[in-house]
């Protein structure tokens, strides 16, 4: 990642963490679904970020929202986790022709469906994670696991409602 | 040497991901079972003041829920009082009460003269700081409450919390201005309890599904026991006073084959609202603590 991309993304980083600590953390629907939007920000980085930078960033982001939540640890093992898994999702998601240099793996820029096939198992690993450690094993396995998919799913639609609200032109590096 | 520093440089977005796992889970280990320099949790100053701020804006929406259980509280401190006994166990004066009756009983009548210092001694032994809560979850399998009182208000960890309706948790961490509670909504969390009927000593642990639901542990089967059963702190370790109401028994399960019942208690805190809370200075702590340590080390 060039520092091209530099100014957008720390204001992408401040602006999810500030809307995921201060609005996103108190909602929760029918006790059980959560939202972790903030994973919006990594799952967007561009496509030829290197392998090691995310995972940098999102041991940082996990860790800015672990102070918040009182978890401290588990976000950043998750976010670390799925951002190690990325290039290689990534990869076996190539569409044919390859990815054009610079793109965004957004539902704008790839396609909903695309988006759809990348960002969902990733969102439910990274759930998955999150549940499952600060339970700290699996003594409530069924219910943990409704709770980690209803997550996803919330996560999932906030994440995607976002991208198509803010109205950036296509392909632009945000 | 060459082809060692190539297998580390081919491999190092995998030996990255694997220091940055093994930071990460040492951090959870480290979260769950000690206590912390207080920086990266919400009692850290930034953090709970940001929280502050959120807060008094969803603070107005309770306010009136709030005034009420403050009124009720008001009026009942207000009753003891004037009747200037206890007419309900679970309220802050009288926790002593049956002790302080076989004090009065023994002392009274018999040693007029010892009566005044055991039991000043006694009714000043635990102080309560209150204190607004400034952020509080429910939802989760391990739950925190953030407190705006810490350190500079003699706030130390391992002091109980209570609220005027019962156990709130255990002082986890502090900061200047603000401290991490441990809230009884924790799965690793184990409140030391009594059958207030028949003084049976158990354990309350949360587990981990619905905030108003705890599960009551080792009481035996030959204890009897039904719904509606009082349960209370019981004292022993000296963090929460004696007779802090718990709950109420909710569902009594037999299990076949075990020695002990599966037992759910009925909250009496209302954990969705918690807005003022009051932490619990053990003024003989110490003491006793001091005391028991001769006796663990003796064996």
């Amino acid at each position: 990642m060039n520092s091209r991309y530099l100014v957008p993304q720390a204001i992408n980083f401040v602006v999810y963490i500030l809307l995921q600590v201060f609005i996103v953390r108190n909602l929760v629907i029918f006790d059980i679904a959560f939202c972790f939007v903030y994973i919006a920000f990594l799952l967007l980085l561009p496509i030829e970020a290197a392998a090691i930078t995310c995972m940098l960033l999102g041991f940082a982001t996990g860790l800015a929202v672990d102070i918040f939540y009182n978890t401290f640890g588990i976000h950043a093992a998750a976010c670390v986790f799925i951002m190690y898994a990325r290039r290689y999702w990534i990869a076996a998601l190539t569409p044919r022709g390859g990815y054009d240099m610079g793109i965004t793996p957004s539902p704008r820029a790839m396609g909903l469906r695309w988006f759809i096939v990348y960002a969902v198992p990733m969102i439910f690993v990274h759930h998955m994670i999150v549940f499952f450690v600060e339970v700290g094993g699996f003594g409530l396995f069924y219910y943990t696991f409704i709770k980690a998919l209803a997550s996803t799913a919330f996560t999932f639609i906030l994440v995607t409602v976002i991208q198509y609200i803010i109205h950036t032109p296509r392909r632009s590096v945000l | 040497m060459h082809s060692l520093l190539t297998f580390l440089y081919n491999y190092r977005s995998s030996f990255l991901f694997i220091i940055l796992e093994s930071l990460s889970i040492f951090f959870v280990v480290n979260n769950n079972s000690y206590h912390q320099a207080a920086v990266l949790n919400s009692s850290n100053r930034l953090v709970a003041s940001a929280m502050t701020t959120t807060n008094s804006v969803s603070e107005y929406f309770l306010l009136k829920e709030v005034n009420q259980r403050l009124a009720a509280e008001n009026a009942r401190l207000h009753e003891l009082m004037i009747s200037g006994e206890p007419s309900n166990s679970n309220n802050l004066l009288t926790r002593d009460s049956l002790r302080l009756q076989a004090l009065e009983q023994d002392s009274v009548f018999l040693f007029p003269q010892m009566r005044s210092k055991s039991d000043s001694v006694r009714l000043k032994q635990f102080a309560f700081v209150p204190a607004k809560v400034v952020d509080n979850t429910v939802y989760r399998a391990k739950n925190y409450v953030t407190i705006n009182k810490g350190r500079l208000d003699g706030i130390e960890p391992d002091m109980g919390v209570i609220s005027p309706d019962g156990v709130v948790g255990k002082v986890k961490d502090v900061s200047d201005h603000f401290a991490v509670i441990t809230s009884v909504l924790h799965t690793n969390m184990y409140v030391s309890a009594l059958v207030k009927r028949s003084h049976t000593l158990g354990s309350i642990v949360w587990k981990g599904r619905n905030p108003r639901l705890a599960g009551l542990d080792n009481i035996p089967i030959h204890i009897n026991i039904i719904n509606g059963d009082t349960i209370v702190t019981s004292g022993y370790s000296g963090i929460y006073p004696p007779n802090t109401m718990i709950g109420t028994v909710a569902a009594v399960r037999p299990e076949e084959d075990a020695a002990f019942y599966d037992i759910d208690i009925d909250l009496s805190n209302d954990f969705y609202q918690l807005s003022y809370v009051y932490v619990v200075k053990n003024l003989l702590r110490n003491e006793q603590d001091s005391l028991e340590n001769i006796i663990t080390a003796d064996e």
